[in-house]
């Protein structure tokens, strides 16, 4: 339901404004708003020296989130209750402390990676090199150690060519074919025609690969080793870097965290600055709260600040719908159905939360079409399971109540209509439906869903009548009229098949007649538009029948599989299969039809979105970055 | 001859529904999946889109049976 607000306006001395701030931020209750003053107060001037601290304190939370990002330590671990701005410039102190740690150890880690990612990519021409045999770069000799890209054998013989053609035969070329389309080639020259060739290769389009420092000098194996090492020491280096980073972190972030409260509470209160309008003598906050809360405010400004704060209550006259802030509160047994309206805009203040309905109403048509006592129990369970796992504000927790609600109503439905895993309960124990039976009764089925229907539509639009009484009475009008001319539409084919008595038949026929013109000069054509939709959606709730008999008729064929599939063992085994099935596409088809049932045909009857959320002045708190609506 | 009448016409009254909403789900489910890659959380819009259609599906199964219950 949407809460009852209040708009009040806050006054007093100038010079206590920044300590009301902070009562009011430590209250969490107030959603603050601009002024509507008709005198003329200004809004605050902001000084330049504040100015300068806001962007002091920007910076500083800025380091805060850069540290915890480089750090990775940020965790749910402790609370924000205790926390509070008790010295900013030791937190903005800490903050760019702690960034520069991070930015260093980060900075360490990323060279140490670029570096291992180079020696890791020579590895695999090292290992070809060493398979070829290259022992020790020769003294008199001098040896190119290339990787050729393109095609193998084309650069290979083009590279042959072109040395030839330079220096004759006086080369030795080793190559070894590398993973891919690669070709490791060693190039072995004499120290008199290594000038030559070094300008030659660009020419040919081959780069010589570059080895590390770790070679110049040495041998050629002890230069392999000394790569392998030098990777294997990197491994390490990088471990003992990750677990310096993880203590670094465990230790900065208690730190960290405060900051973080701290500075995101001092830049919040500094934007309420900007929602206040002062003279130099005295300044003015306005604001929405729950009417509920209007006691606690009074209680705890007159606790921090004494007499010197007034609070004012603004009249309803003075301010529209439109602007107030829309919080929701149902009662505990409704709050779980609140996961299925929150997927809906915020409904607009003065209009419906429909929460208690889809509470009422999603089960039901559940309940209606999966209707068996044996399906009932095992969501049950499933619902028992999902509520041991979820933890108490979690979205499991919510939905596992959910099933819970829909397995009480798909039991209860199964009792009426004696199913118990289909036709099982009436062959084994003799159940019988107390009302009628879905697998035959298809005509009373059918006409208990339409009624449905019809009830839910007509109560949509009586809630819709009733919401916008007020904001457009002409709507309210129209949405009325449609639902007193569904009930006679009833009525009349009522008569017709005799259900009610003949002689209603004539006068009600004439009422439509009568209601039909008005309903167009109310709402236009696209009333008497609407209205022949209406039915449409009515109608629509056949599907309440259509699912509920064909998951009824699936769980009797998945009966019929025992004794007719081979032997007995087998049937059982392909029935129990059977009605998992059944009982999976009996789970997931009751909840697409009954959400669309409520989504498409019910809400549009009523429901006024463009609320906007109720968002109380408060302390910083990492779930500030979600929406909550509930309060 | 007057059954086999009857059979045909409840085949065509759930089958030619089937088929239109077959070709309409055909059409939102791509539209639906494409939306979903770039803003997940319309998860519950884009079932319940892919589920209006049935609706025709569903009355033609409802009209079968009629014509099935009355016919036979």
């Amino acid at each position: 339901m949407i809460v009852s607000m209040r708009k009040v306006r806050i006054l007093g001395p100038r010079a206590r404004l920044t300590s009301v701030i902070g009562a009011l931020q430590d209250g969490a209750i107030v959603h603050l708003c601009e002024p509507s003053l008709e005198t003329p107060i200004t809004g605050l001037r902001l000084t330049a020296q504040h100015i300068r601290h806001v962007a002091h304190v920007e910076a500083a939370l800025d380091d805060v989130e850069e540290a915890v990002a480089r750090l990775a330590c940020e965790s749910a671990a402790g609370t924000n209750a205790e926390l509070a701005v008790e010295d900013l410039a030791r937190e903005v102190r800490l903050a760019r402390r702690a960034r520069r740690a991070a930015v260093a150890l980060t900075g360490e880690r990323r060279r140490l990676e670029e570096e291992r990612t180079r020696l890791k990519h020579l590895d695999r021409a090292v290992e070809a090199f060493e398979r070829m045999g290259i022992g020790a770069i020769g003294r008199a000799t001098r040896t190119f150690f290339l990787v050729l890209s393109q095609g193998v054998g084309e650069g290979a013989a083009r590279l042959e060519l072109a040395l030839s053609e330079a220096i004759g035969t006086a080369f030795t070329l080793q190559t070894e074919p590398l993973p891919g389309s690669e070709l490791a080639v060693a190039l072995t020259v004499s120290l008199a025609d290594a000038d030559r060739v070094e300008a030659l290769l660009p020419e040919t389009g081959v780069q010589e690969l570059e080895l590390p420092e770790i070679f110049e000098g040495a041998e050629l194996v002890s230069g392999f080793r000394a790569l392998r090492e030098r990777v294997a020491e990197i491994d390490e280096e990088l471990v003992r870097l990750d677990s310096r980073r993880r203590r670094l972190g465990e230790w900065l972030w208690p730190g960290l965290r405060r900051a973080r409260c701290a500075l995101n509470d001092w830049l919040a209160a500094s934007d309420v600055l900007k929602l206040a309008a002062a003279t130099p003598h005295f300044f003015v906050l306005e604001g929405w709260l729950p009417e509920s809360e209007r006691e606690a405010l009074g209680r705890l400004l007159a606790d921090r600040e004494g007499e010197r704060i007034v609070i004012e209550d603004i009249a309803r006259e003075d301010w529209s719908a439109r602007d107030v802030p829309v919080a929701i509160r149902n009662p505990r047994i409704f709050r779980p159905f609140e996961v299925i309206t929150q997927r809906l805009p915020l409904p607009r203040y003065g209009t419906m939360d429909p929460t208690p309905f889809v509470a009422v109403f999603f089960p039901m048509f559940f309940g209606l079409i999966l209707g068996d006592l044996g399906y009932g129990f095992m969501l049950g369970l499933l619902a028992l399971v999902g509520r041991l796992r979820s933890s108490e504000e979690g979205l499991l927790r919510s939905l596992s109540e959910i099933a819970a609600t829909c397995a009480v109503f798909s039991m209860t439905f199964g009792f009426v209509f004696g199913e118990l895993f289909g036709d099982l309960g009436q062959r084994l124990f003799g159940m019988q439906a107390l009302v009628f039976s879905r697998e035959d009764a298809f005509i009373p089925f059918l006409a208990l869903s339409v009624a449905i229907g019809f009830v839910h539509v007509v109560l949509g639009l009586v809630l819709g009548a009733l919401t916008s009484m007020r904001s457009d009475p002409r709507e309210s009008v129209g949405r009325g009229l449609a639902a007193v001319m569904l009930v006679l539409t009833a009525m009349m084919l009522l008569a017709a098949v005799n259900v009610l008595p003949e002689k209603f038949f004539t006068p009600v026929a004439v009422a439509l007649l009568l209601a039909f013109p008005v309903l167009v000069a109310v709402e236009g054509v696209i009333g008497a538009v609407e209205f022949v939709s209406r039915l449409g959606n009515i109608l629509s709730y056949a599907r309440i029948m259509a699912l509920g008999t064909a998951s009824v008729m699936l769980a009797m064929v998945a009966n019929e599989m025992v004794g007719t599939l081979g032997g007995a063992v087998v049937g059982v085994v392909f029935a129990t299969l059977f009605h998992l099935v059944n009982f999976g596409l009996g789970v997931f088809s009751p909840t697409v039809h009954a959400l669309r049932l409520h989504f498409v045909e019910f809400f549009g009857t009523f429901y006024s979105p463009g609320g906007q959320v109720y968002r109380p002045f408060r302390h910083w708190r990492p779930a500030d970055v979600s929406t909550p609506q509930s309060v | 001859m007057e059954m086999l009448g009857i059979g045909i016409s409840a085949a065509l009254a759930i089958g030619l529904p089937a088929l239109a909403t077959g070709w309409a789900q055909s059409r939102i489910g791509p539209a639906a999946a494409a939306s979903l890659t770039e803003r997940p959380e319309l998860g519950v819009t884009a079932i319940l889109l892919i589920a209006i259609p049935e609706t025709m599906a569903i009355l033609g199964f409802v009209v079968a049976v009629l014509i099935l219950m009355r016919g036979g």
